[in-house]
């Protein structure tokens, strides 16, 4: 069978396929307000849902900070912490989920600017594979702010619990349990986001190579 | 009221030209489950880029950029792309109607080769068999002409295998 033939065929055999699927005016309005279930998608929803959260909690921090509200969260860590332990603690923490929180934001904007254009097909690949890729960097190193800061605390609150902090070798020990904190999210965050997304950047990557071919 | 103008007009062009897009499902899609998905994520997707449509291009080019877009790079969730599994269905079950009348040894081929082509391959193949000109698909795809062209030698090639074995 020649290529001429076979385009006879597919003619045939579309005609077919259009004709079993045939949808009307109703369907196809009723369609396009569905939600949708790409990957892409997804990462939209989820990057809005942490812009929200990250916000709010941010927010949470700085209200604790200036409003000195610190000495009643003081008060229930049973004299781990005084109140400006607290409200430095508080203030790394409002700090880092605010640069989480405009990070996710521009992400969010980026996907939302490419979801409305129309690029050719090697292109949109190239940037689908760009969001993925941004996706995993930033599930791999947003939570490193956070994650390794609570393995210190908890070598804060276990070395220093029953002293004022101050200077010596309970401090190395700490720092200690912070790189572990460190070194144990950096890994396993990356492992969850190969996990996640690994394969379809290889399918990607795959696509683009045999563009380029 | 600008927005549901837009919108019945987009309703309305998208149902006329609703073919290209049952065409790109059925050459990506194994099942009509997979099918149906496709056709709903293309359709979304189409809505989402509908404000950037200006007219510049082809209404039917722009919407196998967009459908072929969506069929080669938007990933679904929770869903892995089973790639060269199971056949079309429709092109399965039009075969098995076929089986019959004892005529399916032609659209067994067709099956066949479209199942061998991988995702880069089909887009060229379904938009070569919708006969559109080098230049068009070059712009579709994003590649040089003369690269559209080398990918339809080696498509032919492919294809010559499979279809006339031995």
């Amino acid at each position: 069978m020649e290529l001429e033939e076979l385009k006879i065929l597919w003619k045939e055999e579309a005609e077919k396929e259009v004709s079993a699927h045939i949808v009307n005016v109703d369907e196809v309005r009723g369609v396009i307000t569905r939600k949708s279930q790409s990957v892409i998608a997804d990462l939209k929803r989820k990057l809005k849902f942490k812009v929200v959260m990250t916000g709010i909690l941010s927010l949470f921090c700085f209200v604790t900070v200036l409003f000195d509200l610190t000495e009643a969260l003081s008060d229930g860590l049973m004299g781990f912490m005084n109140s400006s332990q607290v409200a430095i603690i508080y203030s790394i923490l409002g700090v880092s989920l605010i640069i989480i929180s405009i990070f996710n934001f521009f992400n969010h904007v980026r996907i939302t600017d490419f979801e409305r254009s129309v690029l050719p097909i090697k292109e949109t690949i190239h940037h689908v594979a760009k969001i993925i890729k941004g996706a995993m960097n930033l599930g791999t190193y947003s939570d490193l702010i956070v994650s390794p800061f609570i393995f210190g605390f908890v070598g804060y609150v276990f070395f220093f619990r029953d002293e004022v902090f101050q200077f010596d070798i309970r401090v190395l020990y700490v720092l200690f349990i912070y790189t572990i904190g460190l070194t144990f999210s950096y890994f396993s965050n990356k492992y969850a986001m190969k996990k996640r997304f690994g394969n379809d950047l290889d399918r990607l990557k795959g696509y683009l190579k045999e563009l380029e071919l | 009221m600008q927005k549901s103008v837009s919108k019945q007009e987009f309703v309305q062009k998208v149902t006329e030209s609703q073919g290209i897009v049952h065409k790109v499902c059925g050459m990506y899609c194994d099942n009509e489950e997979d099918k149906k998905d496709l056709f709903q994520e293309i359709l979304i997707q189409l809505w989402k880029s509908y404000p950037s449509f200006r007219g510049d291009s082809k209404f039917s080019s722009w919407m196998y950029r967009i459908s072929l877009n969506v069929a080669i790079s938007n990933l679904r969730k929770s869903k892995t792309k089973k790639e060269d599994s199971t056949l079309p269905e429709t092109f399965d079950s039009i075969s098995r109607e076929s089986d019959e009348q004892s005529l399916n040894l032609e659209k067994g081929m067709l099956r066949n080769a479209i199942k061998q082509l991988n995702e880069i391959e089909k887009a060229v193949m379904v938009l070569y068999l919708e006969e559109k000109p080098n230049d068009e698909i070059a712009e579709i795809i994003g590649i040089t002409q003369n690269n559209v062209r080398v990918k339809m030698t080696r498509i032919r090639t492919k294809l010559k295998k499979i279809l006339n074995p031995g």
